[in-house]
């Protein structure tokens, strides 16, 4: 029997990063917050994180900045990037990274659990409402 | 016949044609010291070195026609004394009429010439007198001119007139011809000499300009037909060549005659001229001014108004404020005041189709606003130099315009009974005036809502991070409900977030909904380290987003002020913004923003806003605050006038320029500061 899948929750907005790790626990994932980019890095998560969700602005290294990072230290390892901005500019900087999916804020808790169905599997003993 | 000669006490000489003396007589030994023995045979003339004012051989060449010639020669004695004696010369001829001798008889007037000299000296004194008259007298020595004019007779011309307009030549050699014996200071001065040698002893063509020659010629005329006396004004030339305009008279007086002098007088008119030509230059300049001025001109007739007001406040103080002035006393004046000129701008103003029109009591102009009129009155009576305002007149068609009305009260216009009122059509500019202030009012609003375009990117996001964490929160509680055992430990958690971000979101929705409301300043005791900070919010993101270090220093002081929450805010928004544009354009490596509040005078608090930027240009920093005025290409230049009249409104200030270092452009505002008393007073 192996682990539950494990989701790492990257956002500076501390409600909305705590909101998403609990959705994602409902769903059946492990899940940890971190406020930002460096944060993770740094922790101990990134050995074992199954997939990121990210948003992309934040103070210090991007959600885009971080992608690249992954790119690097951990290949293939799914990034799902959020936004609430629809500058063009913006967003196409963000599909240049390659990321697993670009989210747009507020986006439907479906909408997520689908994403990340399809980049890593649905989550054992995930319970469907 | 030496005999006879010896017996005759005048001195007697003949000379032949060739001027050798054939006959010296005893009177002419003893007056030259010569006796007859060293005189007979020698030349008269190198013998007594005999000298006048023109060359002998010019004299004797005229003798032949003349006869006879009187006149004073210099001459030396042996014995090298000076003489002046009067001679005359009578030329004898043969039977055949051809010249044979000139015989001389002479008489010394020396001692004649020093009485004479004394009667000039009192003459002058006499003339003195005549000095603070400003005539100019000139004593001339006409002789030889009458000798041409002899001359003329004698070639059978017997109309001068018609011979010196026809030869104005010959004018010119009679000037010449002119010996100027004396003339007084004046004349000195008003022809410009520094000494009297420079003009006597000369002729006088110099000081007749061609124009003039008449007068001279009208002068010899005169003295032709024997008049005592002539006089007409003229120009005259003085010794620098400058004109003047000067009363010439020229008289004959009876002593003189014999001798061929004349006096004139010369009384200087340029002065008088001067002010008359000016006289008609000022007044036909007046009368240009009036009839070109792009300005309504009225002239009226204020006698009954002077009346009026001698009678009524002579002998009393001035009213002290309008309301003492009866505006019926007004009325009467309007009613007796009549217009007596107006130029063709004022008939454009008031539609008069013709001048005449408008030549009626000044009543039927002021019926709109006869308070005007008043307010006119008073400043006059109180001494005041004139009265200007800006007021409604009532057109000849009944139609009312808004006219700038500005009147003078020169004294000595006043006393002439009548003044000049002038009008200025302000029609266009009241109307364009009305149309700025509204315009003002738009704008304003106008700024609040540019500045929402600048800020909706951020504020989309704002709203959109508690909405998507609602949407989560939600959709999470739904799943752990749905599960077998609902864990509703979970689900009470995450509705406490829900009710967090959906009051987050209203909070936000309601910070934009007040300031794109245009709505009226609502000032209440806020904390200005609160708001500003508050502010900052607004821009969290924008700062993340561009990497921007915000630093931000509340003070520890006192810190309320009487403030519209939302539009104070607007003004640190809209500085904060304008410092991130300017950094992110000039690439600012490591933007840094300051927002500080510090204390600043006894009672005020200054929000300081500083960023590390390329700073402000000094050529455009000055105009920084105009409306419209704007270094964005796509700006609309109205963000920083809206916030200097928000803060002006707060009662405080603002500027802009430069940080002390150099390293950044600076903007900060004052506001006044609320006494801090304890709270729940």
């Amino acid at each position: 029997m192996s682990s539950p899948l494990f989701v790492c929750v990257v956002d500076d907005d501390p409600s909305l990063c705590a909101a998403l790790v609990n959705l994602l626990r409902s769903c059946g994932y492990r899940a940890t917050a971190h406020g930002s980019a460096e944060d993770f890095l740094a922790s101990a998560d990134l050995a074992g994180a199954d997939c990121v969700v990210t948003d992309i602005q934040m103070p210090g290294l991007s959600g885009i900045d971080l992608r690249l990072a992954l790119a690097g230290r951990r290949p293939g390892l799914p990034v799902i990037l959020m936004t609430a901005r629809t500058e063009r500019a913006l967003l196409d900087r963000a599909t240049a990274v390659r990321p697993f999916r670009l989210l747009h804020k507020p986006f439907d808790a479906e909408e997520l659990a689908t994403c990340l169905a399809e980049a890593i599997g649905p989550a054992e003993g995930a319970v469907r409402p | 016949m030496d005999d006879i000669a010896d017996l005759i006490t005048e001195s007697l000489i003949v000379r032949d044609m060739q001027g050798r003396i054939t006959l010296w007589n005893r009177a002419s030994e003893r007056l030259y010291g010569w006796p007859p023995a060293q005189a007979l045979g020698r030349s008269l003339h190198m013998l007594l070195a005999t000298r006048h004012l023109f060359p002998m051989a010019d004299i004797e060449a005229r003798l032949p026609v003349a006869g006879t010639w009187v006149g004073e020669v210099a001459r030396h004695a042996a014995d090298g004394r000076e003489l002046s004696v009067e001679v005359r010369w009578t030329l004898r001829r043969d039977a055949a009429g051809v010249p044979v001798d000139i015989v001389e008889t002479g008489r010394d007037i020396s001692a004649l010439s020093l009485l004479e000299q004394e009667t000039r000296l009192a003459a002058h004194r006499y003339r003195n007198l005549f000095q603070a008259m400003a005539a100019a007298f000139w004593e001339m020595d006409f002789s030889r001119v009458r000798l041409m004019i002899g001359d003329l007779m004698a070639a059978g011309i017997t109309d001068f007139p018609r011979h010196m307009a026809e030869n104005p030549d010959w004018i010119v050699e009679a000037m010449r011809a002119v010996r100027v014996v004396d003339v007084n200071d004046k004349a000195v001065s008003l022809f410009g000499a520094t000494r009297r040698e420079e003009i006597v002893g000369g002729h006088v063509a110099w000081c007749f300009p061609p124009q003039s020659r008449q007068v001279f010629a009208q002068s010899l005329i005169a003295a032709a037909r024997r008049q005592d006396r002539y006089a007409t004004e003229t120009t005259l030339t003085r010794l620098d060549g400058q004109p003047i305009d000067v009363l010439f008279t020229v008289c004959w007086p009876e002593e003189h005659k014999g001798r061929g002098h004349v006096l004139v007088g010369v009384i200087d008119i340029t002065e008088r001229r001067r002010a008359e030509e000016e006289t008609r230059r000022s007044e036909r300049r007046y009368r240009e001014l009036f009839d070109q001025m792009p300005v309504a001109l009225g002239q009226l007739d204020l006698r009954y108004m002077n009346g009026q007001l001698a009678a009524l406040y002579g002998d009393r103080p001035p009213p002290r404020s309008e309301a003492d002035i009866d505006l019926d006393f007004i009325r009467d004046i309007l009613r007796n005041t009549p217009v007596i000129e107006v130029n063709p701008r004022a008939q454009q103003l008031f539609r008069a189709a013709r001048r005449e029109e408008m030549l009626v009591p000044i009543e039927c102009f002021w019926r709109t606003r006869p308070e005007t009129v008043r307010r006119t009155v008073l400043a006059r009576l109180r001494g005041e130099p004139g009265y200007s305002e800006e007021t409604k007149v009532d057109a000849l068609d009944g139609a009312q315009i808004d006219v700038l009305y500005t009147v003078a009260f020169p004294p000595s216009s006043l006393e002439r009974g009548t003044n000049i009122v002038a009008f200025v059509d302000i029609g266009d500019r009241v109307a364009a005036l009305a149309k700025v202030e509204q315009m003002q009012a738009e704008l304003a609003h106008a700024g609040r809502v540019a500045m929402l375009g600048e800020m909706a990117a951020s504020i989309a996001h704002e709203v959109n991070q508690p909405l998507a964490a609602i949407a989560a929160s939600g959709a999470a509680c739904l799943r752990w409900l749905g599960r077998t055992e609902p864990d509703l430990g979970e689900v009470r958690d995450l509705a406490g977030r829900v009710v967090a971000d959906a009051q987050r979101a209203a909070g936000i929705i309601a910070r934009v909904r007040d300031m794109a409301a245009n709505r009226r300043a609502d000032h209440v005791r806020v904390n200005l380290n609160e708001l500003v900070e508050e502010a900052t919010h607004f821009l969290r993101h924008e700062f993340q987003a561009r990497q921007v270090e915000l630093r931000f220093s509340p003070t520890p002081g006192p810190v309320l002020v009487s403030a519209d929450r939302i539009q104070v805010q607007q003004v640190v928004v809209n500085l904060a913004v304008n410092a991130l544009q300017a950094m992110a354009e000039a690439g600012t490596p490591v933007p840094r923003l300051s927002i500080a509040i510090n204390p600043v005078g006894p009672d005020g608090l200054c929000v300081t806003v500083e960023d590390n930027g390329p700073g402000l240009d000094p050529a455009t920093a000055p105009r920084l605050f105009e409306s419209f005025f704007t270094t964005k290409r796509e700006g609309l230049g109205i963000g920083l006038a809206v916030c200097r009249s928000i803060v002006e409104a707060h009662g405080g200030r603002m500027e802009a320029g430069n940080r002390a270092d150099g390293g950044g452009a600076r903007f900060w505002f004052t506001l006044p500061c609320l006494i801090d008393t304890p709270a729940g007073g």
